[in-house]
Formats: structure tokens, C-alpha cells, sequence
């Protein structure tokens, strides 16, 4: 509209060719072009003066320049604009896509945009690079979450097992301080019974010495009835001999006085007196005979006796040998006692020391091992926290490789 | 017991546990086995002698010979019953010489020469009387 404006002024110069209106024509096609009317062009045959028809001459030149320079200006604009909404565009992709594959797809870009499309270039590889790293470090967060997950939770039940442990032991230990009280008390008892039994083995020990005297004093005396009892068995044989002498000597006279009597009943009536001493005689025989028998049958019962006797003082010396062996192996064995009961006496002392310092010690351990049980319960809570912790930080390691999922980086 | 009793001097002595007489005429002596060499007759129908330490001595034509008796306990002299007649024929050549009664007993008297000659023949029978 504004070239017909231009071309309808230069119509109506052109009816007048003064320098006045010459100066107008052109004036009238500047003011144009200031208005941005690039198109407004001098007439220049309405021109009549020739220093105005140059100048209007250099005037349209400087417009045909311009308009060809505004039109390159345009052309560029135009493609700037193409490749800044192309950036836009993959901006959009990452924004909304998650794509960060490839560039931004700009072959020949303006060089005015090279460098931010290099940029933006730049940003998806560095984004991409990111997005990969953080895939894998999601992955091992993951993996790692679960990793604490489990130990966290195997260390809860092992601190749990622990705990219950600890408090079984504890119970254990209170009974064995108990146990050692009991054993400590028993120790010393212990040690007055061996004070006891060692007085009573060397009170023992010295019976059994008195005892091997008067065993040795048996065996002298059975000594000495055995000889006492061996003289009279050979005074009784001698006797025996002596009554047996007697006794032929009866015998004989007896069957002298049966003759004698014999021959005075066959003498007859001369013989009568003879018989009578012969019965006398043989009377006295036979009271010898008696007498002798039974003094026989004494010889055999102290024949006997004395045998038995012999025989009970041999077993007595027997016995004696055999009590003074006896009390000599019972005063060995009363002394290996009597030591056994010194070293017993030593050894419960020191049991009863060691038991007293035993229970202190356990005393100490029950009182540690409360303190551990309650370690163990504060740790068996921070298992049971880091349990928390690691299946949160599973939860956020699998929210984490999600959204990487959403950038796509191949 | 009949017939008249004639007193007779009498030797009494024992054996196997019973005792009998005989006539102290008959008997040399009384010997000693252990100190006389005289023969002497253990078993007779009178039975056997025991520790018989004592022997009634007779003569006999070879000799002297000893009934081993057991114990002598005497003489004495007392009435001799003769046997019955029936009791003497029956007992055919007479060991027994008679009875005798002693401490209330019947006591047969021996005849010690048949006795022992009866022995020697090898007859062992004998009544013992009425004991």
C-alpha cells in the first residue's frame, strides 16, 4: 500500500518539474523509507535537476541496498528461530521423554547457534553419561541395600540369638557364682574335715604303734607258752611212759595174783590163805589198773590240751606274726594317710582360696556379662534400625532405578 | 535145773561180751600173749576174743594151747549143776560141763580141752546154756 502511496506522489510531481519540487519527490521518498517503507524509490525522471537527480539516484541505490540487506537480515532470523525451536524441541524430548539418545539433530546449524546447540550437545552426552553412572550406581545401591538389608537383619537375629545367649549365660553364671559360694563354703568345710582327719590319723598312727608293742610283747609271750606248753608235753610223755610202766607192772601183778589165786584154789584147802593174798593182791592190781587208766585217760586230755595249746599258741605266734605284719602295713599305710591327709589338708586350702577368688571372678563376670547383655540389646536395636535404614534405602534404590529407567540413554 | 550139784573151784572169764566158767583144775595157768610163747586160739564157739590179752593155759599132748579170752575175773567156788539129760545128748560130745549160778546169772561151765579140740576140728557150734 505504501509503494502505490509512493508511486501516486511521483505521479503528481511529476505535472511540475521545479528543483523546489524535485527536492519535495525526494524528500517525500526519504520520509518513506525513515517509515520503513523499504520500497519507496525516487522517480527519478520527475528529476529534473541534475545534482537532485544524482542525489535521488545515490538515494534509490541506498533503498535497493537496504532492502536487499533486510531481506538477508530476515532470512537469517528466520533460521535462527528454526534452530533455536529444534533446541527447544530436544530440550523437550529430555524434559518430557527422558531421550537423551543422539543430539540434538541439527545438521547445519547457524553459526550464531553453534555454540549453544554444541553446548546443548554437550549437556545430553554429559546427561547421558550421568543417567548411566546413576543406572549402575542404582544398581549397586540396590544391590547393596539388599546386602546390609540381609546382614542387617541376619546381624538383628544373631544379636537376637546373642542377647538370648548372653541372658542364658547370665543365668548361668548367677548359678555358678551360686554354685561357687556352695563350693567355697564346702572347700573350707573340706579343710576342717582333713584338719580333723589328719589329728585322727596321727592319733591313729600312734595307736597302731602302741598296737605293734603290744603284738610284740604277744608274739614274746606266745613265744614263751609255746615253750612252756612243748616242756610240759614232753613231762606229760614222760609220764605217759612212766604210767605205762606202772600199768605193765598192774598187769603183770594182776595176772601174778590170778596164778597165785589159780593155784591156791587147786591147792585146796592148804592153799585157801594163799588165795586170799592172791585175790588181795590182785584187788590191788586192778585198783592200780584203775588208776592207772584213768590216769591214762588224764594224760590223753592233757596230751590233748596240751596239743591244743601248742597248736593255739603256734596260731597265736602265727597271729602275732601276722598282726605285727598287719600293723606294720597298716602303720605304713596310716603314715601314706596320714601324708595323703596332710597333702588333702594343703590342697583344700588351696581350693578354698581358689574357690573364694573363683567366686569373685565369677562375681565380676556376671556383673560384665550384664553389661554386655545390655550392649548386646543396644546393639541388637541398631541391628534392628540399620534393618530400617537398609530395607528404606532398598526402597529408595529401586525408586532411584526407576526413574534412571525413564532417561533413555541408547 | 536136777540132779545133785557137786561145789567145785571155778575160773571165770570172758568173751565177747558174755561170761563163762571152767574148771580151775583144767587151767595150767593164766599167760600174757604178749610175754608167753604159748599158742593161743583167737576164735572158738565162744566167739572171738577182742584186745585178747589174756589166755587160759591147758595142756595138751603136742603142748600147751591158750583160749584168748578177754578178761579173767576170778575164781571162785561154787556148786556145779549138772546138764539135763536132754540138753547133754543134744549137745552130743559136751563143751559144756555144766552150770553155774553167779551174781544171778546162769553161767555155763567150759569144758576148755573139748572147746578147744572142737576149734582145732574146725566146729564152731556150741550151746551156750540157758543164758
Amino acid at each position: 500500500m505504501a509503494g502505490n502511496e509512493v508511486r501516486r506522489a511521483a505521479a503528481g510531481k511529476r505535472r511540475t518539474k521545479s528543483p523546489a519540487g524535485d527536492t519535495g519527490r525526494i524528500e517525500e521518498v526519504l520520509r518513506a523509507l525513515a517509515s520503513g517503507n523499504y520500497e519507496a524509490r525516487v522517480d527519478l525522471e520527475q528529476i529534473g535537476d541534475p545534482a537532485l537527480h544524482r542525489i535521488a539516484a545515490l538515494a534509490n541505490e541506498v533503498a535497493a541496498h537496504a532492502t536487499n540487506e533486510l531481506k538477508v537480515a530476515r532470512e537469517r532470523h528466520r533460521s535462527l528461530r528454526q534452530g533455536v525451536n529444534e533446541a527447544l524441541d530436544a530440550v523437550e524430548r529430555v524434559v518430557t521423554q527422558g531421550q537423551l539418545s543422539g543430539t540434538t539433530g541439527i545438521a547445519e546449524p547457524d553459526p550464531a547457534l553453534a555454540p549453544l546447540l554444541q553446548g546443548l550437545d554437550q549437556l545430553l552426552t554429559t546427561l547421558r553419561a550421568f543417567t548411566l553412572e546413576m543406572r549402575e550406581a542404582s544398581l549397586q545401591i540396590s544391590a547393596s541395600s539388599s546386602e546390609v538389608l540381609a546382614a542387617a537383619t541376619q546381624q538383628e537375629s544373631s544379636m537376637a540369638e546373642h542377647a538370648s545367649a548372653i541372658h542364658e549365660t547370665t543365668a548361668t553364671m548367677e548359678e555358678l557364682k551360686g554354685a561357687s559360694h556352695q563350693i567355697a563354703e564346702n572347700a573350707r568345710t573340706v579343710a576342717a574335715v582333713a584338719e580333723q582327719t589328719l589329728g585322727s590319723a596321727r592319733s591313729g598312727e600312734a595307736s597302731i604303734r602302741g598296737l605293734l608293742t603290744s603284738v610284740q610283747r604277744i608274739t614274746e609271750n606266745a613265744q614263751v607258752t609255746h615253750d612252756a606248753m612243748t616242756r610240759l608235753a614232753r613231762r606229760v610223755e614222760r609220764i605217759g611212759s612212766v604210767v605205762e610202766v606202772i600199768d605193765d607192772i598192774a598187769d603183770r601183778s594182776d595176772l601174778l595174783a590170778l596164778n597165785a589165786a589159780l593155784e591156791g584154789a587147786k591147792a585146796g584147802e592148804a592153799g585157801r590163805g594163799f588165795s586170799i593174798v592172791a585175790a588181795e593182791m590182785r584187788r590191788l592190781a586192778e585198783n592200780v589198773l584203775v588208776s592207772t587208766k584213768e590216769i591214762k585217760g588224764l594224760i590223753g586230755e592233757i596230751r590233748e590240751a596240751t596239743d591244743s595249746a601248742i597248736d593255739a599258741s603256734q596260731k597265736n605266734r602265727g597271729a602275732a606274726d601276722d598282726g605285727n605284719r598287719q600293723g606294720q602295713s597298716a602303720m605304713s599305710s596310716v603314715q601314706e594317710i596320714v601324708a595323703g591327709v596332710q597333702e588333702t589338708n594343703d590342697a583344700a586350702r588351696v581350693i578354698h582360696l581358689a574357690t573364694q577368688q573363683q567366686r569373685t571372678a565369677t562375681e565380676q563376670v556376671v556383673q560384665s556379662m550384664a553389661e554386655v547383655e545390655i550392649a548386646t540389646r543396644q546393639a541388637q536395636e541398631g541391628a534392628r534400625q540399620s534393618s530400617h535404614a537398609a530395607a528404606g534405602l532398598a526402597r529408595l534404590a529401586e525408586r532411584l532405578s526407576s526413574l534412571v529407567k525413564r532417561f533413555h540413554v541408547e | 535145773m536136777n540132779g545133785p550139784a557137786a561145789t567145785d573151784t571155778l575160773l571165770l572169764f570172758e568173751v565177747a561180751g558174755r561170761r563163762f566158767a571152767t574148771r580151775a583144775s583144767a587151767v595150767r595157768r593164766v599167760a600174757r600173749r604178749s610175754v608167753d610163747a604159748v599158742r593161743f586160739t583167737d576164735a572158738t564157739a565162744l566167739g572171738a576174743a577182742g584186745s585178747a590179752g589174756r589166755g587160759l593155759v591147758i595142756r595138751r599132748a603136742d603142748g600147751e594151747e591158750a583160749l584168748a579170752v578177754d578178761a579173767v575175773h576170778g575164781v571162785v567156788t561154787v556148786p556145779v549143776h549138772a546138764l539135763p539129760a536132754l540138753a547133754k545128748e543134744c549137745m552130743q560130745d559136751g563143751g559144756v560141763a555144766g552150770l553155774i549160778e553167779h551174781d544171778d546169772r546162769l553161767l555155763p561151765v567150759i569144758d576148755l580141752h573139748a572147746l578147744l579140740a572142737r576149734a582145732a576140728r574146725g566146729s564152731p557150734e556150741v550151746d551156750h546154756g540157758g543164758e
